[in-house]
């Protein structure tokens, strides 16, 4: 576990600004579907109590009905547990020097990507469809100068805005770079020329 | 006849590969987990239900006569084949 205070790899002075992940939207229809089946058990019970009363005379059915019962339930909460630990994994982290993508992919495997913000070169905002509209969620790609091309948030809520978040972030740090840059190496050959003739 | 503690060795089996798949969503996300509230209260919770249904489980099991079995039986039927 890792806290936003002390972000892996992490620079001094570097503080996480935006904390992003799927909007709650798109775990809904999975919620409900896992709710359908939990439910399914007692579901089961009450419509053999009603519709065949002699059921539950004979123990050994219920003995078996428990069986089948206890570990279908017991299996149906473990996949909903996994499929909210893969929704609340997935995590873009925007600090004020970078942008962490940490995604999981099933229980074993997770993919983390890192990008200095002064190698953002574009960023997209897309909110498609009628749901994504009413709840302003959409994804955001971000075109990069590194050695991965395009960062892909996926269904965050407020994309326009964490836009535009990012690009100002970025617009600091290259101002920032450009600085160090200038302070390390000097002017450009070509601006100290033009400054000796004037 | 198929006595019940077939039944019942199939079920713990199956419950060892849950109890080793729930543990390893328990360690991946108490690991990889941004630190909150929601990761403590979300594995509480998972933790929690599960260990309620097994103690039900396991106090109806103690109430279960593991004598008795699965009687299985060919209908009798008296088919006369039409010539």
């Amino acid at each position: 576990m890792f806290d936003l205070a002390h972000l892996p790899n992490g620079a001094p002075n570097e503080k996480a600004v935006v904390l992003l992940r799927r909007h709650w939207f798109t775990m809904l229809s999975l919620a409900l579907s896992f709710a359908f089946v939990l439910l399914l058990p007692p579901a089961i019970y009450i419509g053999l109590l009603l519709i065949v009363p002699d059921f539950f005379s004979d123990s050994v059915r219920v003995t078996l009905l428990v069986l089948g019962g206890s570990i279908f339930f017991l299996f149906a909460w473990l996949f909903l547990y996994q499929s909210y630990i893969d929704y609340y994994l997935d995590v873009w982290i925007v600090t004020n020097r970078r942008i962490l993508s940490m995604e999981q992919h099933g229980l074993f495997s997770r993919t983390v990507s890192e990008l200095r913000l002064h190698r953002v070169q574009d960023v997209t905002a897309e909110v498609h469809g009628f749901w994504r509209t009413m709840f302003d969620f959409g994804d955001l790609y971000i075109q990069t100068a590194g050695e991965k091309e395009r960062f892909i948030f996926e269904e965050i809520p407020h994309p326009n805005a964490v836009a535009k978040t990012i690009l100002d972030l970025a617009e600091e740090q290259r101002k920032a770079h450009l600085e160090e840059a200038v302070e390390e190496f000097g002017m450009p050959d070509g601006k100290k020329q033009a400054a000796s003739s004037t | 006849m198929i006595p019940l503690p077939i039944f019942l060795a199939v079920w713990a089996f199956l419950l060892l590969i849950w109890l080793a798949f729930a543990a390893i969503s328990a360690l991946q996300m108490l690991r990889f987990g941004v630190s909150g509230h929601m990761v403590y209260v979300s594995t509480g919770l998972f933790m929690i239900v599960s260990f309620l249904v097994l103690s039900a489980t396991a106090l109806f099991f103690l109430t279960v006569d593991w004598s008795l079995g699965l009687e299985l039986s060919l209908p009798a039927f008296n088919a006369t084949i039409p010539l």
